[in-house]
């Protein structure tokens, strides 16, 4: 891994397109600007990993055609109806 | 309007039973619309069917079916985008309802990610999928808890 020090205001060039700015530091925390083109996707780390998770839940579901259940039907009580039940579950 | 699923095939969709993610999901930024079902043979089970794409389909459970103590910790974009006013968290139940997209892997238990839970606005059905800021829950946890003892 590359390991570079910067001070704010200073900037890291990676390939033609992709510019990181540390804007800011302190208290433990560091405020980046990213600009790149559309097409790269910017996320931050843990909103990769659902990502990741997001796409091979719906795979899952595709894979596992015996899961298609024939009673679902619409929530009777709205969103209230879940939550209610996850109470009472408790 | 109905909608043809690959999963539950043709259902009439009722447009006050939608939800909205004005930003997608992350892996599907471009489905906005979902539709929740419930399973009435596997209790508590949630299906979310998008309505923009016939084999988009997400198993989820109710969060605090998951983890009784789970509370909500958004960023600041998610918590525009969910419209929330006030500074504190919002409440499971009162403001938001939370739920966890399960994810089934071959010869593995099912997981479900508490790192990322979809907060649905009570009022407007609008929907975020909020990832925390915090690393309190993985994307992948055990959906029983490990740390209480299953029988006591």
């Amino acid at each position: 891994m590359l390991v570079i020090r910067r001070h704010p205001g200073q900037a890291i060039q990676i390939g033609e397109d992709v510019e990181v700015l540390v804007i800011d530091c302190g208290n433990g925390r560091v405020k980046l600007g990213i600009r790149a083109p559309q097409r790269v996707v910017v996320a931050r780390g843990e909103v990769a990993r659902t990502r990741r998770q997001n796409v091979e839940a719906a795979a899952a579901i595709t894979r596992e055609l015996s899961w298609a259940d024939a009673s679902a039907s619409f929530l009777p009580g709205g969103l209230q109806s879940f939550e209610d039940a996850a109470d009472k579950k408790q | 309007m109905t909608f043809v699923s690959k999963y539950f095939g043709p259902i009439e969709v009722d447009e006050s039973c939608t939800i909205e993610f004005p930003a997608g999901l992350p892996g599907f930024e471009e489905r906005r619309r979902f539709l929740p079902l419930q399973s009435r043979r596997q209790g508590g089970l949630i299906y979310l069917q998008s309505l923009e794409q016939a084999d988009l389909c997400f198993l989820t459970l109710p969060v605090r079916g998951l983890r009784a103590g789970y509370e909500i910790v958004v960023t600041p974009d998610d918590r525009d985008i969910l419209g929330l006013c006030g500074e504190g968290a919002p409440l499971i139940g009162r403001d938001v309802a939370a739920l966890a997209i399960v994810s089934l892997a071959e010869g593995a238990p099912p997981t479900a990610n508490l790192l990322s839970p979809l907060l649905i606005h009570m009022q407007t059905r609008v929907a975020v999928q909020a990832t925390r800021p915090d690393e309190r829950y993985s994307c992948r946890e055990p959906l029983v808890d490990e740390v209480q003892p299953a029988c006591s």
